[in-house]
């Protein structure tokens, strides 16, 4: 219908081909021991390393919490943007925003310098006389965790905030007007309308902080080792490719496994109604 | 339906004022609701008609005033502890539950046990015959199924008094006049008091024991569909509740109780007011019905007369809609389209009367 149009994509097409596609066929090519055979040894060794398997696991196990701890924050926040007044709205996405714009180097790097040994937390509790010793915030999975959920807040708070938006403010009035007070009202009604919105956004927090690897390499530092990281270390410093070729097709599979999950939301929600 | 409370409360609203702003929303709403009564609010969009209901619910705080339920005040009440039943403007009925889910979440509020919660929503839902419907998710419904729930839900739990927010506006015509025989019905029924917000004055006329014209957060008149029909004592009300047309001219005394409206070289004689024609800005209220086109034996002391030519005429169905250009300007009659043996046509000259008492002189 539009055909001419089609030639003003095919710039960005061939971009993302060339750039993205193609090391991503290739990284998958290696995986299966083409172009000298086909083989899947490097996916034997995957489930046959206890180290790499530990890795997944920690991988999983982390992302998870930090999901969960995103989401509880991201929806008070959210909630919070959706029932304040347009300035504070506006304050308050502001401060949820000017993080987002920041690189996340500059963030990690910036939560080391707030959470080690003599940084500013551990000063200002020591200061207080709260704690004699310096706690242990960083350089291990909770710094990991605080580092990821700052980042990937704003996922969580920024479709939740668009779905309360839309939730019928009488939908609330009404459960209180037959008996429910604001704290009932809320949880018999508020979050099961915006059930659907909490799937989605804990699906797309899950999926970034499954790409991370710059935070768990500096606030880790280098004790905690997840996927990314470690199928970057794989490709740039001990150069075996197959291998990081197999973990990418790992962690694409799962990506898009649920990626596939966040359709099936999208008709969980016309399921329950809403949106 | 013999179990189902039939007490209505008696609804008191003194002195009712609430702005936005510089909005008055509500401005010095006063109001009695004796117990059982189907009242309704009606008034144009942005009236205040919603605001008042809200501050009854206990939605809004009031800036002054006091609503007052069987002689107790409900202030500090909030809105969970006021036990009225309110049918809300679209519904709002719970996505995530099923009809029955969405009756029986009043009863599961307050704690009641498994088998007597069962038996009430059974009842409820007969009460308003969607028993068969039960399983269904409110999206599975049609408008009218919808606001059946909405009902059911606000009655579920026996309140006194019943508050509809629009129960009726989001339907078309025709199942709107089904369903506002069946609230009717059921308010007759149950005993209930019903507070009902409308922008129809159709509906409230069907409905309602009593109606309360507001306009601009204020109330112009209450009283019978009859009465405020027959009787409206401002130019808007005339206005708002079915068609009038409005003769305006030159007043003069003419004793006897009369006054003579003159414009041009026609004049009719109409009763005095019983403000006097000092002051104001009055104008002369007519029904189209009370009009008769160029009927002859209609004659005599006690009829207005005018001369016109008609201008137009519109034939739909039950109707015949004559529009009379006279010396006041257009006016508009409606004579019954059965039985006219008068053929009128466009252009036709003519005359128009009608019994002198059966208008007013209202001020605007
Ligand atoms: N929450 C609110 N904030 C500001 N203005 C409001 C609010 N609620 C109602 N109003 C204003 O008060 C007036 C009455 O509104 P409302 O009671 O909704 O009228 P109705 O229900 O008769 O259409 C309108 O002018 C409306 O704009
Ligand atoms: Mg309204």
């Amino acid at each position: 219908m539009n055909r001419p149009y089609y030639f003003f994509v095919l710039p960005a097409v061939a971009l993302v081909a060339l750039m993205f596609l193609l090391p991503l066929g290739w990284l998958a090519a290696l995986s299966f021991g083409l172009p000298e055979g086909f083989t899947l040894e490097h996916y034997e060794a995957l489930a046959g390393s206890s180290g790499i398997r530990s890795m997944l696991w920690n991988t999983v196990r982390l992302v998870t919490i930090t999901t969960l701890v995103s989401l509880v924050l991201g929806y008070l926040v959210a909630f919070a943007m959706a029932h304040l007044g347009e300035t504070q709205r506006m304050l308050l996405t502001l401060f949820v925003l000017v993080p987002f714009w920041l690189s996340v180097l500059a963030r990690a790097l910036a939560w080391l310098i707030l959470l080690r040994h003599n940084g500013l937390v551990n000063e200002a509790l020591t200061g207080a006389g709260l704690i004699d010793r310096p706690l242990q915030l960083v350089r291990n999975e909770l710094g990991v965790i605080i580092g990821m959920v700052h980042f990937l807040i704003p996922y969580a708070v920024f479709p939740l905030f668009a779905a309360m938006m839309t939730v019928d403010r009488r939908l609330v009035m009404a459960a209180r007007s037959v008996g429910a007070v604001p704290w009932r009202a809320f949880i018999d009604v508020y979050v099961p309308v915006t059930l659907p919105a909490i799937f989605g956004a804990g699906v797309l927090v899950f999926i970034f902080g499954l790409g991370f690897f710059v935070t768990p390499a500096i606030l880790g530092g280098g004790r905690v080792v997840m996927l990314s990281e470690y199928i970057s270390v794989s490709v740039l410093q001990t150069l075996r490719w197959a291998q990081a070729g197999a973990l990418s097709m790992v962690l694409l599979v799962s990506v898009i496994a649920l990626v596939w999950l966040v359709a099936r939301a999208i008709g969980f929600r016309r399921l329950t109604g809403v949106g | 339906m013999s179990e189902f409370a039939a007490s209505g409360g008696a609804l008191r609203l003194e002195g009712l004022s609430k702005s936005f702003g510089h909005t008055r929303a509500i401005d010095d709403v006063t109001l009695d609701v004796p117990p059982g009564e189907f009242v309704s609010l009606l008034g144009p969009s942005g009236s205040g008609k919603s605001t008042i209901l809200m501050a009854i619910a206990g939605f809004v705080a009031l800036d002054r005033g006091e609503i007052l339920l069987d002689g107790k005040s409900v202030h500090g009440l909030t809105p969970e502890r006021r036990n009225f039943g309110v049918v809300f403007q679209g519904y709002a009925l719970f996505p995530h539950m099923t009809v029955a889910g969405n009756v029986e979440y009043p009863l599961k509020l307050r704690g009641m046990g498994k088998a007597a919660r069962q038996a009430q929503l059974e009842r409820t839902l007969d009460l308003v015959r969607l028993g068969p419907l039960a399983g269904r998710y409110p999206r599975e419904l049609s408008g009218g199924q919808q606001q059946r729930v909405a009902l059911a839900r606000a009655l579920v739990f026996e309140p006194k008094v019943i508050l509809l927010d629009e129960p009726l506006s989001a339907l078309d015509k025709k199942l709107r006049l089904d369903l506002q025989l069946e609230l009717k019905a059921l308010h007759e029924r149950l005993g209930t008091t019903f507070v009902n917000v409308t922008h129809d004055q159709e509906e409230a006329m069907n409905m309602s024991d009593r109606i309360v014209i507001l306009n601009e957060g204020r109330i112009l008149q209450t009283g019978g569909p009859e009465a405020l029909y027959n009787a409206p004592n401002t130019r808007f009300v005339a206005d708002f509740l079915g068609r009038t047309n409005f003769l305006e001219g030159d007043l003069s005394p003419a004793g006897n109780g009369l006054v003579t409206l003159r414009r041009g070289d026609e004049a009719f004689d109409v009763p005095e007011p019983d403000g006097g024609i000092g002051g104001g800005d009055l104008a002369y209220a007519i029904r189209p019905e009370r009009i008769s086109v160029g009927a002859s034996d209609l004659a005599g002391d006690d009829y207005c007369t005018l001369r016109g030519r008609i201008a137009s005429v519109v034939f739909n169905g039950a109707q015949i809609l004559y529009r009379v250009e006279t010396a006041f300007g257009e006016v508009l009659a409606v004579e019954p389209s059965y039985g006219a043996g008068k053929h009128l046509l466009v252009g036709e000259h003519t005359t128009v009367r009608w019994a002198r008492d059966a208008g007013a002189l209202l001020e605007r």
